[in-house]
């Protein structure tokens, strides 16, 4: 703790300061890694363009006439406008989603080791996903992932809840047994399902940013935005919630509805996220827990740190996938859990997380 | 101010308490009586987190169960007995909770409460610290200063003395008298009968979910209640030192209180052992009012293991049960007249027969007037 002692002394001792300074710090380096993944490609493109480029797109949408910075091939911009910044604002909105979520799952289940798909999302959405791939569906992937998401997500909720109460150990059981049993059926589709088929669910299953689109950005952003919102809403709420049910109650906290509202709405957004980008392991487990030991467990600074730091962390990954194998590019999953699990790791020998 | 009107509840099928009725206006109300006898209880039916099956209890004429949470918690403080934090809060924000009910959503607190409140119990000096790293004794003040900087009317304290040393015990509770002079009305359960019969201006004796007395100490705390709750003989004189009443248990009757040797062994025959396997800490309370109780295989370090005194078979969590746990666990389950068996543990094989934890009395009962 004595980092968070440090920078808590650096910013002085208001929440709402050291919100605003955590926030712009990274909301600066998400700007400067947009710009450099921006770059990175089969066409490398100068910073100084890509920023020219940015700014013009974003001036562009903007009623007001402004000067043009941007002076080069009208292919460059394309490439950075239609091409490579609508997969990067998914990646940025993916893990923004992954990592807020993540920061209050780990708070609701008061287990640093817990995952924002932890009570069935992903595989709900692995199913919905997967059976659209195998099985001509009325809907498209994306529908089919996110309604295959919450489904689940309200199936492990009511197997958990008995007579209004909801037992955290019981939800995280169910979760891992709902699990278990969705994978079994999404292996049974892909074994029956012809080659094509198989290769695709294949690759959703381990989750990628490619083709994605403006189209994408418009479907994934609301959902993430809204849920942010009301998480942030009930941040406090849930600070209190991690001294216990009980005593989260005598302390003016409703523990049923703040607990039903915060798994409804965190659900939401993973399922939002993961139904555009597929399973990508690890963002929303070692992002928050690696600004918990930077920030505190303060739920008012973690939630919006965790997000933004989550953004930041996907929209790397994405630039090593698409970069570290020269012509070909990778499955952000991979790079994100080859990342991801290493500092995990770390945090299990090293950190708090080994007194569980 | 707190009115108690004839409630009952029921915990895990079991009725702990039974048709209570009991009032305080301002003061300091001790509630005491041996283990198990409802004291928590009464407390949680005060603060609304446990709720009457039957019966009322009002906090200014409003009953409690139709407030909303943040207006109970704005009349009401609770300190609890069991102090963790489960994440690294420093002592200030644990302080700063509670603000809670005061504070809207994106408001901040700028009453200067929190530093009164830390200030006053002594734990400002360490108000960067994690509540990880303070001692017990240290937490349970800083969970005080919660309660203080709640800046509700009632306290409830939940033996908020356990933990403490003598000279912190005494300084405590010192503080909560010096809050009852302030117009705060405190109820607390404490274990000490000393202690409550010194500070306290009242005391309510339960045992086995009934109040059997109530009024000032000197007329509940005497050698008929003592002897007839608490199962001892007892010696009950005024102290010289503070004038209080003064109680003194000579021989226990009960075997679970610390009997001799051969007292021990005879009240377990008579009786027969019950053989618990499970996580829930209030069954495990239920039946060792009733009955005495080994317990396991339960995971080493979970409530139940920390709360059962006596028997228990424990394994290091997530690792393979081994033979030595195993035969052992089956033979304290072999000697047991009943098994009960709730989530949480590992049923050792057994001749014995083991039955379910709802009703958990109802079923040992059961298995006992069968033989």
């Amino acid at each position: 703790m004595a980092t968070r002692e440090r920078l808590a002394g650096a910013f002085g001792a208001s929440t709402a300061t050291a919100v605003v300074v955590w926030c712009s710090a990274l909301a600066a380096l998400l700007g400067a890694s947009v710009v450099v993944a921006s770059g990175l490609g089969a066409v490398e493109i100068g910073y100084g363009a890509v920023a020219a480029i940015i700014a013009d797109g974003v001036t562009d949408a903007l009623p007001v006439s402004a000067t043009t910075f941007y002076v080069g091939p009208e292919s460059h911009e394309t490439i950075i406008l239609n091409v490579r910044l609508p997969r990067l604002a998914v990646a940025a909105v993916v893990g923004f989603a992954l990592g807020s979520a993540g920061a209050v799952m780990q708070g609701f289940f008061r287990n640093p080791m817990a995952d924002p798909t932890i009570i069935g999302v992903s595989s709900g959405a692995a199913l919905g996903a997967v059976a659209a791939v195998v099985y001509p569906l009325p809907v498209g992937g994306q529908t089919a992932a996110f309604v295959g998401a919450l489904a689940a997500a309200a199936v492990v909720y009511g197997i958990a809840t008995e007579n209004g109460r909801t037992g955290v150990a019981t939800l995280l059981l169910a979760g891992i047994a709902v699990q278990m049993f969705l994978s079994a059926i999404v292996s049974y589709m892909m074994h029956v399902s012809d080659d094509e088929s198989l290769r695709a669910a294949v690759y959703w299953l381990m989750g990628n940013l490619t083709y994605q689109s403006w189209s994408d950005v418009a479907s994934v952003l609301p959902p993430v935005a809204l849920g942010f919102g009301v998480l942030m809403f009930y941040a406090r709420d849930l600070n209190v919630l991690l001294l216990g049910e009980r005593e989260a109650n005598t302390l003016g906290v409703n523990p049923r509805r703040t607990k039903l509202v915060l798994l409804a709405v965190s659900s939401i957004v993973t399922a939002a996220a993961v139904a555009v980008a597929g399973v990508i392991g690890f963002v929303g487990l070692v992002v928050p827990h690696a600004m918990r030991l930077l920030v505190g467990p303060d739920h008012r600074i973690l939630i919006p740190t965790s997000a933004l730091a989550g953004a930041v962390f996907l929209v790397s990954a994405d630039a090593v996938a698409r970069s570290a194998m020269g012509g070909s590019e990778l499955p952000v999953g991979i790079v994100t859990a080859l990342v991801g699990v290493p500092f995990f790791l770390y945090l299990l020998r090293d950190r708090e997380v080994h007194e569980l | 101010m707190i009115e108690v009107d004839g409630i009952d509840v029921s915990l895990a099928g079991e009725r702990v308490l039974k048709n209570v009725t009991a009032s305080a206006d301002d003061g300091f109300i001790g509630v005491v009586g041996p283990n198990g006898a409802g004291k928590t209880t009464l407390i949680r039916a005060i603060n609304g987190t446990a709720t009457p099956n039957d019966g009322v209890v009002r906090l200014e004429g409003d009953v409690v169960r139709s407030l909303s949470s943040r207006e109970t918690a704005r009349r009401v403080a609770t300190m609890p007995q069991n102090t963790d934090v489960s994440f690294e809060f420093s002592v200030e924000e644990v302080v700063r909770m509670g603000r809670h009910p005061h504070v809207s959503r994106f408001g901040s607190d700028t009453s200067g409460k929190v530093y009164e409140a830390m200030e006053r119990v002594d734990v400002a000096r360490f108000a960067d610290r994690s509540v990880h790293e303070v001692s017990g004794g240290e937490r349970q003040r800083v969970l005080l200063a919660r309660c203080l900087a709640q800046d509700a009317d009632v306290l409830l304290l939940d033996e908020p003395t356990a933990s403490l040393d003598v000279g912190r015990a005494v300084g405590t509770l010192s503080l909560v008298s010096s809050l009852v002079d302030n117009g705060k009305t405190v109820v607390a359960a404490i274990h000490d009968l000393n202690l409550a019969a010194r500070f306290c201006d009242e005391l309510v004796l339960v045992d086995d979910g009934r109040v059997v007395s109530s009024g000032a100490p000197e007329n509940v705390l005497t050698q008929e209640n003592v002897e007839e709750v608490f199962g001892t003989a007892a010696v009950v004189e005024r102290d010289t030192a503070t004038g209080a009443v003064r109680v003194t248990a000579l021989k226990s009757e009960r075997a679970s209180d610390g009997g001799t040797a051969d007292e021990t062994a005879t009240a377990k025959d008579e009786s027969g052992r019950v053989h618990y396997v499970g996580d829930d800490p209030m069954t495990l309370r239920v039946l060792e009012r009733r009955y005495e109780v080994s317990v396991g295989i339960v995971p080493e370090g979970s409530a139940v293991a920390e709360a059962a005194d006596g028997n228990v078979v424990v394994s290091p969590p997530f690792e393979p049960l081994s033979n030595e746990t195993l035969a052992r666990a089956s033979e304290l389950a072999d000697e047991a007249v009943a098994v009960v068996a709730g989530e949480g543990g590992a049923v050792p094989e057994t001749e014995t027969p083991v039955v379910d934890d709802a009703e958990p009395v109802k079923a040992v009962e059961e298995i006992r007037n069968r033989d």
